[in-house]
């Protein structure tokens, strides 16, 4: 798998010479990790991958741009960000965080248990909405296991002491609110 | 469940998710069909690129006149590029222009080290035969190279049942032996049987008491 330095060092190689991009290998190599953080704000996985193609789209429409990409990741995780968070505004996030927590229930418990379980896990996903915008994201970044810490951080233009931080207030504040059962 | 096992649980499956097959496949066609839609204006504003990407001509000892006839030039073997592309028997504008984006996509390379040497190779070979390489590169401006090699075909996933779906599934089959054995004529069949067969054994021993 190509490392970020390899693509940037692939991008910056061609940047006077205009010569050919691999929008191929730019598919394969990074089209998982998108999956994942379009997932996590829209946990619906057709959507999911809507957003992926919509990434790779914009790249070709901005392809004049790439020689001044350096971490290829890290923009096109900003982009699959931005483009998950515009499809979430159109779509019904309710019916989606629905749907996925229904799919996490296990199946060999009565079911006046799993719908328990399935409420109590939308309210998970609705009380992680309602965190503060950077807690939000840093939660939800922080699910993409392909992301370390310092990534997460460029992506969100940050520190990493900060992204810590951040991180450690989003989870205190979710069970928090949790606990207090914040209902709206 | 308690609270922390709910999120526990909930950021666990958004870190586990994984990404549907052929999702790779599918973005390079949504590519592909989006190079095809907007060949033309990408090999206007490709062309335009390449005759300033020339410091103005003078480093070819051009000056503003021939400057101006040179990007006629340009315009016009592009348009004939197009022209041409468009008249090939069997294949309309957009057809062309996959065409010239596929022309590049390469065979597969089999590596003796990486065991993947059988991946099916795109039905895109001929191309290379009848197409100028050249004017490919100025129709696309970005070379698809599609790798058969490492990105193979998968059909679309099957779509998943939804929520309500699973729970009528598990409301209405049980999957208790009884119910599995009415599906069965065979099973009904025998298990009519012995219960008729137990019922005359009853029968019998409440006649002999």
């Amino acid at each position: 798998m190509t490392s970020i330095g390899e693509c940037g060092l692939m991008f910056s190689s061609i940047e006077g010479a205009r010569s050919e991009i691999d929008l191929a290998a730019l598919v394969e190599t990074h089209s998982a990790v998108l999956f994942r953080v379009a997932h996590s704000v829209l946990r619906s996985r057709t959507d999911a991958e809507d957003v992926v193609q919509d990434v790779f789209v914009r790249v070709l429409e901005h392809r004049a741009n790439l020689p001044a990409v350096r971490e290829m990741r890290v923009w096109l995780v900003r982009i699959a960000w931005n483009l998950a968070l515009d499809r979430r505004r159109r779509v019904r996030p309710e019916q989606m965080d629905e749907e996925f927590a229904g799919e996490l229930v296990a199946r060999d418990v009565p079911a006046d248990e799993a719908m328990a379980d399935v409420r109590r896990m939308t309210a998970v996903l609705r009380q992680i909405e309602r965190l503060p915008r950077d807690e939000r994201q840093v939660l939800l970044l922080s699910t993409t296991e392909e992301l370390e810490t310092a990534e997460v951080a460029r992506v969100m233009g940050k520190s990493e002491s900060a992204v810590r931080a951040l991180l450690f207030r989003a989870r205190k504040r979710l069970r928090e609110r949790m606990e207090r059962g914040v209902r709206t | 469940m308690r609270d922390d096992e709910a999120i526990e649980k909930v950021l666990g499956a958004l870190r586990a998710t994984a990404s549907p097959a052929g999702m790779e496949r599918r973005a390079v066609n949504a590519l592909l069909e989006r190079l095809g839609a907007d060949g033309v204006k990408t090999a206007r504003s490709w062309s335009m690129g390449l005759l300033s990407s020339f410091s103005g001509g003078r480093a070819f000892g051009l000056r503003g006149g021939d400057l101006a006839a040179a990007g006629v030039i340009a315009v016009l073997t592009v348009v004939f590029a197009v022209a041409r592309s468009q008249h090939r028997p069997g294949l309309g504008p957009t057809d062309a222009a996959k065409a010239e984006v596929s022309m590049q996509v390469r065979a597969p390379q089999p590596s003796p080290n990486s065991g993947r040497g059988d991946d099916r190779a795109l039905p895109a070979q001929s191309d290379h035969r009848t197409l100028p390489r050249r004017a490919t590169r100025e129709m696309t401006g970005v070379s698809l190279r599609v790798r058969a090699a490492t990105i193979t075909s998968y059909p679309a996933p099957v779509a998943p049942l939804s929520a309500e779906e699973r729970m009528l599934l598990q409301v209405a089959r049980t999957g208790g032996p009884e119910e599995i054995a009415m599906l069965d004529p065979v099973a009904r069949a025998k298990e009519e049987a012995e219960g008729e067969a137990e019922f005359e054994r009853f029968a019998g021993q409440s006649r002999h008491e």
